[in-house]
């Protein structure tokens, strides 16, 4: 007559903690007694920004957690889906998200550092490209936690440095960022791609595009970069 | 399913303190738990729920009565979500998120884990650890140093008298 009955996610013995929770009573609940796995699925539903500002702070049992690999990707399939639109010539940024068939905009307070001359944005990270006198840098922002990450500097060549362009990608298989850059070289009179895992690599890799047809050469031209 | 005696209609479910209750098998078979003691044959009887009790399942019976009544209409299943949810505590979300662990709902199990995150939004440190009797583990150089990593992420919490 019972079988079955642990075929649940978890087996949770509620007894063994009913003395704790009686003890627990004076306070609201008792969240900390739950098992890791449904505080796990309780702090999915957080906004980044609350995870970010609170969470992570609350003890390190939280910290830990939500700083898994597991957490984020599981965060970012939550996440609501949206276009980030950035007016360059008077600086403004919305975010337009489409939840449950409804268009959502948003003015977008994060201010970014530097002249950004070019963004790209994937599942939540932004690239941030500061134009100063002499190079460029760039950065990888997350706009809902603020934190930014600056990427490995570029080693210029024969590059024309205003046609240069960037991306990002969202790599769900391994759950890392690629950036990418395409750049025209002076020399060899074509257009060379760098990539870079975001946090992982500290140069940018050269990637050989001699193979590529002349048609999907010609894509690498496009501003701004898109990325699948 | 039960084949020589034909699909039961009613289910007999028991809580862990001996209450009895009865629910329609279609509405009970949310809980995947329950719908494959239903497929394997073993639920013509009374079904003992070991890990709930009875103010729970009640609870939860009423909301498995309520969101099969809905046809299948997912803007509808979430006002009825949202209104079910609404005048609960937080001593019964927490008693409703290991139910529907445990009856593998995962519906109810979204619902109630939004709820319970809903409470913790836009709120400060000091708060969220008050609330929920959370001891604070970091020594005060460990958290001045998660502190330090964004600090001016701080801006714009809703501050109280506790940290």
């Amino acid at each position: 007559m019972i079988c079955g009955v642990k075929r649940s996610r978890v087996y949770v013995d509620r007894h063994s903690r009913s003395s704790r929770r009686c003890e627990r009573k004076s306070i609201l609940t008792n969240i900390d007694s739950l098992p890791d796995d449904l505080l796990f699925e309780i702090l999915l539903q957080l906004p980044a920004e609350d995870i970010h500002k609170g969470a992570r702070l609350v003890c390190s049992k939280w910290y830990n957690m939500v700083r898994t690999r597991s957490f984020r990707y599981e965060h970012i399939h939550l996440s609501t889906t949206g276009l980030l639109v950035h007016q360059s010539e008077r600086g403004d940024r919305f975010f337009v998200a489409m939840r449950e068939g409804r268009v959502e905009i948003s003015k977008m307070s994060y201010g970014f550092k530097g002249s950004v001359s070019a963004g790209s944005g994937c599942s939540g990270l932004i690239l941030e490209v500061d134009v100063g006198k002499k190079s460029k840098r760039v950065c990888a922002v997350n706009p809902a936690t603020g934190r930014r990450l600056a990427l490995p500097p570029f080693v210029y060549h024969n590059w024309s440095e205003n046609y240069d362009c960037f991306g990002v990608a969202y790599v769900a298989a391994s759950v890392e960022y690629k950036a990418v850059c395409t750049y025209y070289d002076n020399y060899v009179q074509r257009r060379g791609i760098l990539i870079l895992t975001v946090g992982v690599d500290k140069s940018w890799r050269h990637i050989d595009v001699e193979h590529l047809s002349p048609t999907s050469r010609k894509l690498l031209d496009c501003n701004p970069l898109t990325t699948e | 399913m039960a084949a020589e005696t034909g699909t039961p209609t009613t289910l007999t479910l028991k809580s862990n303190d001996d209450e009895l209750f009865s629910v329609a098998e279609s509405a009970a078979i949310l809980s995947v738990t329950i719908r494959n003691m239903v497929e394997d044959g073993c639920a013509g009887g009374v079904i003992p729920l070991d890990n709930v009790d009875g103010k729970t399942l009640a609870s939860v019976i009423t909301y498995m009565n309520g969101i099969s009544a809905i046809p299948a209409d997912e803007e509808k299943k979430k006002s009825y979500r949202d209104k079910f949810l609404s005048d609960k505590d937080f001593e019964t979300l927490a008693d409703m998120v290991l139910a529907a662990n445990y009856l593998n709902m995962s519906c109810l199990m979204d619902a109630v884990s939004a709820k319970i995150a809903q409470v913790m939004e836009k709120k400060s440190v000091g708060w969220v650890r008050r609330k929920f009797g959370i001891e604070n583990d970091y020594t005060p150089e460990e958290e001045a140093a998660v502190k330090e990593e964004h600090k001016w992420t701080f801006e714009g919490v809703e501050t109280d008298d506790d940290n």
